[in-house]
This record gives structure tokens, C-alpha cells and sequence, in this order.
């Protein structure tokens, strides 16, 4: 599993968040431990337009008996 | 009598209390004898509270002789993990950030156990902040398997599995973000059940990741996770994410038995485990055809884009919680959850909002697949029995990825779906060490897990042993 994050990228993001990554360990055990974008991006791609978050409730009353 | 006392099921002890054979004081001092001989050794609690223990058991048999009942539970002794708050209490969630920290309100869940008349011993070990699969805690020391002290409980759980296995007390809530529940149960040879996301209230409980979130119990037999899940589920007005569904009676509805149930098999993915846990789940069919149910293959869709998803959903959200800790106390965090936490700052927004729009669409992907097959899915808990806590101790780099997807590779995938899963003992390794199945079925259908569960518990003794 890879993010394709690199360690500048990491200390932007995470200074967006408001928490500098200053020390180097840090930013690379974040950077190591993040989600796989790409591999997120690439499974999105096929997202339904029209989905959104709310209509998992509708899913889980579909779902049911 | 002490000694007998603390082997009962929940279930069994609040029959016996309530026909006068026996009393909450015992139980307690039975309890407190178990948690004596092995604590020490197991690291199950991080506070133990004998004195109210006792004093409240006392207050129960006194309420017993004039013929006042609390409720299901009654004098019968629980512990929890250190996540559900309790007015007036400190509340460490296994870290040391807040380990000092006093609970300025009392969970929904406890407070709904105390009206049942159950007993409350202390607050258990966990993972720090309900962050780690295998029970490391490096802030109040690492619990312990209570079937081989060298190998790991599972987590987040940790205190509550090792110590339902030890007989210490009678049962006790965990927390499941991506099988902390059901993870542990697994390792420790216990009941475990992840009810359907919005099945019991979260009010004044530790958040982690809110979407993801479920609370629930750890017991010694289905019988006592479907009447604890009876107990603690149901809406509440101080948690909207509760659903307003009916609570059906678990417990009644545990004689149905399996003939004629439809319990998937699945084809692909869930199969994907070591030897001794495919030879265990092979027995587990057997018992479940012979008892009468039909099983049935079950091809399983694409997990992967679940496994993807997941820590898009759990990563930000936990990091949000936190984020105010990690500007100002990241050192007090421990390596392995203070980076797991930091990754969630590195998810964008459009990434975090795919992955809960594509929950939806997956969830019924899913359903559709599977739940017009079976009436229920039976699968493993974990990939193979407890490693050690040697083994399994890394703080980062790309082996702590590896791991703390591994080990969870079977229970996340329903914390995305919001499913409800139950995992109950099926048998042991060859060194000895526990293996749970695991049951899944459709949202808010947890009747017929318990149905499922309990009828395979009543053709086995695997949940009998103790260790």
C-alpha cells in the first residue's frame, strides 16, 4: 500500500491542518502510515454523480429485511 | 462456592441470584479472588475498584432479600473498557494524555447496564485511545493473552477480552472502530459482538472515528451478548446517530435454532487464512449443517475498494479529534498511534467525502451479492490465531502498515459497512491458543446472529473452556 505522498507534500498538508510535522521521523512515519491515494482516486472514479454521503442510510433501510 | 460462582455465565449467575442460590457479594469476591491470582500477569485492569464493588453488591442482596429487582442483571459483577465515561470518574481511554482525566457525564451504555442491576468492577486496559489491533499499550503496559501470557489480546479491546477469558468478571463493553471487538474476542477465546452502526448510543463514550464507530459487549456465551446488547441498545435522545429502531428481544428469540437458515460460505477473500483456522471454520460447517441449516457458496464482491476506503474514512476522522493534541502534546502520544493519527491529516477532503458517498453504493453492492443468498455469512475473525506481543510490537515503517491492516483484514470491511458481526469461539491451534468465527448478517438483523451463535454454542463447549 503506498500513498504517493512525499515528505515536503506530508509537511504541507499537515501544516493546513494547523500540526507542523518539524521532525523528520515524524513526517516520514506519517507519510508511511497515510492511505493510498492513488489507489482511492482510482476507485472513485466510478462514483455515481448523484452519490452522496446521506444516501448511506437509505442503503442500510434498503438492506434490511 | 466463590470459586464455582466465577465461572458462570452472566446469564446463569443472574438466575441463581435471582432464586436466592446465590448472591452479588460472592460473585464480587469470587471476581476479585480471579483478578488476584492473575492481574498481575494479564494486565487487564487499569483501575480496580473492590470497595465499590462490594459496596454496591451488598446494596443489591439487601434490595434482593425485600424482593426488589433492578433488572436482568442484578448483582451480576462487569468491568469496562476505560473509554466509557462515568460522572465523576477518571476516564484515562488508555493514554496518558488523559490520564488524569475526570468523566464530567456517565455513558448511555453504563448507565443503561446500572438500571439492569449490573455491577460495575473498574475500567479496563485498552489500546491507546482505541487506537492499535493487538493490546500493545505503552502508556499503562501491554495486556496480556489470558491463555498464553507470551502471545497478545487483541485490541483495541484488550483488557475487556483478556479478562471475560480469565473469568474475572462476567462480561464488559469494548468498542469496535474496525474490529477492536471482535478482534480480541477472537484471540481470547470470547463472545464479541459489533451490533449495526447506530444499533446503541456512543453518548459520553470515547470517539475515535464517528462514522465507524459501534459500541458493544464481550461475554463468555451469546446468551450473555444478546441480553447485555438487549440492555444497552435502542435510541437515545443524547445521541442522534442512534437509530430509532425497535429492540427486539434477543434473548426469546435465541431457541429458534438454525433448521432451514441460510449461512453463506464464502468463495473468495474470507478464505485467505492459515491452517489451523481453516481446519477449525471447516468443523464449524459441519456443526451448522447437522444441526440443519443450509449452507450455501457464496461468491464475495471486490473488497478492495472497502480496504481502500476505510482508512480514507478513519484517518481524518480520528485526526480531528485529535488534532488539537498533536499541535500540543504530540510527544505524549505513543510512536505507532501519534503517526497512524498524523496520516489522517494528509487526506484531502475530496478523498475523505469519496469514500463516504461510495459507502452507500458498496453497502448495497454488498447486500445485494451476498444477503440474496444467505440469511447469514460466516466467516473468520482473523487471519490466524494470536501472535506474540513480542512479534507483533512495531512502532513504524512500512511493517506497521503490513500489520495493522493484516490484522484486521476481516473486521474492518463490515465497520465500513455499518454490518453487524459476532464472533464466537470455535476451537483452538495446535499450541493452544483460541479461534473465533465469525457471523455477519444484514443491518439491525444482529436476532439472527444470536440465533445462529447460540445454537452452535449449544452443539459445542468450545466457549466452556476457561483457561
Amino acid at each position: 500500500m503506498t500513498t504517493g505522498i512525499g515528505e515536503d507534500e506530508a509537511r504541507i498538508l499537515a501544516a493546513q491542518a494547523g500540526v507542523a510535522l518539524d521532525d523528520e521521523a515524524a513526517v516520514n512515519a506519517a507519510a508511511a502510515m497515510a492511505p493510498p491515494l492513488a489507489a482511492a482516486d482510482r476507485h472513485s472514479r466510478g462514483l455515481a454523480f448523484e452519490a452522496e454521503p446521506s444516501q448511506f442510510l437509505a442503503a442500510q433501510r434498503r438492506a434490511r429485511r | 462456592m466463590s470459586a464455582d460462582l466465577a465461572l458462570l455465565s452472566a446469564s446463569e449467575l443472574a438466575r441463581r441470584i435471582r432464586a436466592g442460590k446465590a448472591t452479588a457479594r460472592a460473585a464480587v469476591e469470587a471476581c476479585l479472588e480471579r483478578i488476584d491470582n492473575r492481574n498481575d500477569q494479564l494486565n487487564a485492569f487499569i483501575a480496580l475498584d473492590a470497595a465499590h464493588a462490594q459496596a454496591t453488591a451488598d446494596l443489591a442482596d439487601a434490595e434482593a432479600k425485600r424482593g426488589r429487582w433492578m433488572g436482568p442483571l442484578h448483582g451480576v459483577p462487569l468491568a469496562h473498557k476505560d473509554m466509557y465515561y462515568r460522572e465523576g470518574r477518571i476516564a484515562t481511554c488508555g493514554s496518558k494524555i488523559r490520564r488524569d482525566w475526570v468523566a464530567p457525564a456517565t455513558a448511555t451504555a453504563l448507565a443503561r447496564l446500572d438500571a439492569a442491576g449490573a455491577l460495575d468492577l473498574g475500567t479496563l486496559n485498552m489500546a491507546e485511545f482505541a487506537l492499535g489491533p493487538t493490546g500493545h499499550n505503552w502508556h499503562h503496559g501491554h495486556a496480556r493473552n489470558a491463555w498464553n501470557p507470551l502471545h497478545v489480546t487483541g485490541g483495541s479491546s484488550s483488557g475487556s477480552a483478556t479478562g471475560v477469558a480469565a473469568r474475572m468478571f462476567f462480561g464488559s463493553l469494548g468498542s469496535d472502530t474496525g474490529g477492536s471487538i471482535r478482534l480480541p474476542a477472537h484471540f481470547c477465546g470470547v463472545v464479541g459482538i459489533k451490533p449495526t452502526w447506530g444499533r446503541v448510543s456512543r453518548a459520553n463514550a470515547m470517539p475515535l472515528s464517528w462514522t465507524l464507530d459501534c459500541v458493544g459487549p464481550l461475554t463468555r456465551t451469546v446468551e450473555d451478548a444478546a441480553l447485555m446488547l438487549s440492555i444497552i441498545a435502542g435510541v437515545d435522545p443524547a445521541d442522534p446517530t442512534a437509530a430509532d429502531e425497535p429492540v427486539p428481544d434477543y434473548v426469546a428469540g435465541l431457541a429458534r435454532g438454525v433448521r432451514g437458515l441460510r449461512i453463506g460460505r464464502p468463495t473468495s477473500f474470507f478464505t485467505e487464512v492459515d491452517g489451523e483456522s481453516e481446519r477449525v471454520l471447516a468443523e464449524a460447517w459441519k456443526v451448522l449443517e447437522k444441526l440443519g441449516a443450509t449452507i450455501v457458496d457464496v461468491p464475495i464482491p471486490d473488497m478492495e475498494k472497502i480496504g481502500t476506503y476505510f482508512p480514507m474514512v478513519m484517518g481524518p476522522e480520528s485526526a480531528t479529534i485529535h488534532r488539537e493534541w498533536l499541535r500540543t502534546r504530540a510527544d505524549d502520544y505513543s510512536g505507532q498511534v501519534r503517526a497512524r493519527l498524523e496520516a489522517g491529516l494528509l487526506v484531502p477532503a475530496t478523498a475523505y467525502l469519496d469514500a463516504l458517498r461510495a459507502r452507500g453504493p458498496l453497502l448495497a453492492e454488498f447486500t445485494d451479492a451476498v444477503f440474496s443468498r444467505c440469511d447469514v455469512l460466516l466467516v473468520p475473525s482473523g487471519t490466524s490465531p494470536a501472535p506474540t506481543v513480542d512479534e507483533s510490537e512495531v512502532t513504524g515503517g512500512p511493517e506497521l502498515v503490513a500489520r495493522m491492516t493484516h490484522f484486521p483484514k476481516f473486521t474492518r470491511p463490515f465497520n465500513y459497512l455499518g454490518l453487524p458481526g459476532l464472533t464466537v469461539p470455535a476451537g483452538f491451534s495446535g499450541s493452544g491458543l483460541p479461534i473465533g468465527l465469525q457471523l455477519v448478517g444484514r443491518p439491525f438483523d444482529e436476532a439472527t446472529l444470536f440465533t445462529t451463535g447460540h445454537a452452535y454454542q449449544q452443539a459445542t463447549e468450545w466457549h466452556t473452556k476457561a483457561p
